[in-house]
């Protein structure tokens, strides 16, 4: 597998035919915005007012559309940090200080330290408190990988900064008057308004790129396209950067995309209503996510 | 120069309602400042948590210190200050410089807390106000701004007569036309959103004398945008909101802290452990 520098594929983006020409223009946002608002309304009928707003996030449709009964339990309990978040939480701050750090400073110290400090500096004491409380061989693997992830950020290369980079970026779309809240956190963007370059969402991950999470490429491209529908900007592709192997995975941000992840999204909103009003048992689905399912104890169908 | 005639009558209908519920305070001659270790301050902060639970106010203490978040919006204001003034570079490398300057030339406790971070930290911290730029920029619609644009002012006015003052800062002043922007990244509901636009509508009618034509609250994470030309009604909502909040202050400093009202706000209280009404 050759590693390309993010550089030259952001100028092949840059260079390819806008995916505009796919059908992703103002009306085809619009169309999905509506169908999009309908099954909010949907979702949301017969609620109390105390019920709202719902929240939908990347991962609540993930979990309802993998198994039902893990939504429901991770809604209302949310799980205690784990090793794999907080190696992907390590990873995040590392990709931060690689793209909004100082080249002079990128290398001094050890890798892990860099994360953590980014941690104190947020004040995020939960994870402060999990990597101080961890036994030595967990500390010792994390340390480890937290050097893999940063040798894998250098050879992705500089991200070129008159596309204005910027991590974390926020982004909140509310469907229905507000009664269904979408949030994202995306991992990095570059690119739009006022920059001449086009807009870019690049998703980093720990480990190998699966279809969950072009899923949610897709999902953070759809906010995305509604979030900035008043200024008629939408996403022209999105990047998949693996930490794991280094792969950098473009992909066109075309109506099929978005319509897919509207889709997952409406099937996500509909599931989720029958479960808010208790019209029926939510479905149990075993497979690879019983791992970190708070209930694997006690569910009888835990894989 | 002389207040505005409108502004003249606000300023005396501002000490009519709050004199008798600040009577408690510090009193101060004419024409001379507040004792600063007994100064009242009624800031954003301050008219929240009155709005919420006025309870809570008796949980604040000292400053708990800095962090990336709290950051964010000084250090990014500077930043567009910087690219209104034509800076070229990106936000981040702004950022950075920005960061540099305040360690370099303040005395300030933020400059104190930047000091003393590391490279991951720095970096979260630059993170924080390249964002906040970025995302104001891009959410104003005419760049570059009027010529006298200022980001980041701050507003004061003092109660006549007693150690009591009103704070508000607004984002961005265009003077010009005299519109306020005030940015927000962060939920509210309906309340909370007419006093991010009434409240730096009436402490800068009371600090300058002249009453802003309008005020536009910005939220940088859901686009919203919503811009109220400053009439008697926004003016009268942050009056209302202003005494709630003097009243509580004042009970909580100088009587018996008021009731407590459980709500979401518990969440973001500082007296959440020891409260017995706390709803998590």
């Amino acid at each position: 597998m050759t590693v390309r520098a993010i550089g030259e594929v952001l100028e092949q983006i840059e260079r390819a035919p806008a995916p505009v020409a796919d059908g992703v223009g103002a009306d085809a946002v619009a169309e999905l915005r509506a169908a999009l608002d309908a099954a909010a309304a949907r979702a949301v009928a017969g609620l109390a007012e105390d019920e709202l707003p719902v929240r939908l996030s990347r991962d609540r449709i993930a979990r309802l559309l993998t198994c039902e009964q893990l939504a429901v339990a991770t809604s209302s309990a949310p799980a205690a940090l784990v090793e794999e978040q907080v190696r992907g939480r390590v990873l995040d701050r590392l990709l931060h200080h690689h793209v909004h750090g100082r080249p002079a400073t990128a290398r001094t110290g050890p890798a892990l330290a860099i994360a953590e400090g980014a941690f104190e500096a947020e004040r995020d004491d939960e994870l402060t408190a999990w990597l101080s409380g961890t036994d030595p061989d967990t500390r010792t693997r994390l340390a480890e990988d937290a050097t893999g992830f940063v040798d894998r950020l250098d050879a992705l290369g500089p991200v070129p900064r008159d596309w204005w980079p910027r991590c974390e970026e926020r982004l909140r779309v509310d469907l229905h008057d507000g009664a269904v809240r979408c949030t994202a956190r995306l991992d990095l963007v570059v690119g739009g308004v006022p920059t001449p370059h086009p807009l870019v969402i690049i998703e980093a991950k720990s480990g190998r790129f699966a279809q969950e999470h072009r899923d949610g490429l897709a999902w953070y491209a759809l906010l995305t396209a509604l979030r900035y529908a008043a200024i008629g900007e939408r996403p022209t592709a999105t990047l998949a950067w693996s930490a794991w192997d280094g792969a950098l995975a473009p992909q066109a941000v075309t109506v099929d995309v978005l319509r897919g992840a509207a889709d997952r999204a409406i099937a996500a909103l509909d599931a989720l209503g029958d479960l808010l009003r208790g019209a029926r048992v939510a479905r149990r689905t075993p497979g690879r996510a019983c791992a970190w399912c708070p209930e694997r104890q006690s569910c009888p169908d835990a894989a | 120069m002389p207040p505005e005639p409108r502004v003249a009558d606000l300023r005396d209908e501002a000490s009519a309602l709050l004199r008798p519920l600040a009577d408690l305070a510090a009193p101060v001659a004419p024409d001379s400042t507040p004792p600063w270790d007994q100064l009242v301050r009624i800031r954003e902060h301050e008219l929240d948590a009155a709005a919420g639970c006025a309870a809570s106010l008796a949980f604040e203490g000292d400053f708990d210190g800095w962090r990336a978040a709290f950051a964010r919006k000084r250090l990014g204001l500077a930043v567009l200050q910087r690219l209104a003034k034509g800076a070229t570079a990106d936000p981040t490398t702004i950022a950075a410089d920005v960061l540099d300057q305040e360690v370099r030339t303040s005395t300030s406790s933020l400059a104190s807390w930047l000091a003393t971070l590391g490279s991951g930290g720095a970096a979260a911290v630059t993170r924080e106000a390249a964002w906040f730029a970025t995302a104001t920029r891009r959410g104003i619609r005419s760049w570059p701004p009027p010529r006298g644009t200022t980001f980041g002012t701050r507003f004061a006015w003092d109660l006549p007569g007693r150690a009591l003052r009103l704070e508000a800062s607004a984002d961005a002043v265009i003077w010009e036309t005299r519109d306020v922007l005030v940015v927000v990244s962060g939920e509210d509901d309906g309340d909370g959103e007419r006093r991010d636009l009434a409240w730096p509508a009436l402490v800068a009618a009371l600090d300058t004398g002249k009453l802003p034509a309008s005020v536009t609250r910005l939220d940088l994470v859901s686009g919203e945008r919503r811009r109220v030309p400053v009439t008697d009604d926004v003016l009268d909502t942050a009056l209302t909101a202003a005494a709630r909040a003097v009243e509580a202050t004042m009970a909580v400093r100088f009587t018996a802290p008021p009731l407590t009202s459980p709500g979401r706000w518990c969440r973001r209280c500082r007296g959440r452990d020891v409260c017995p009404d706390v709803r998590v």
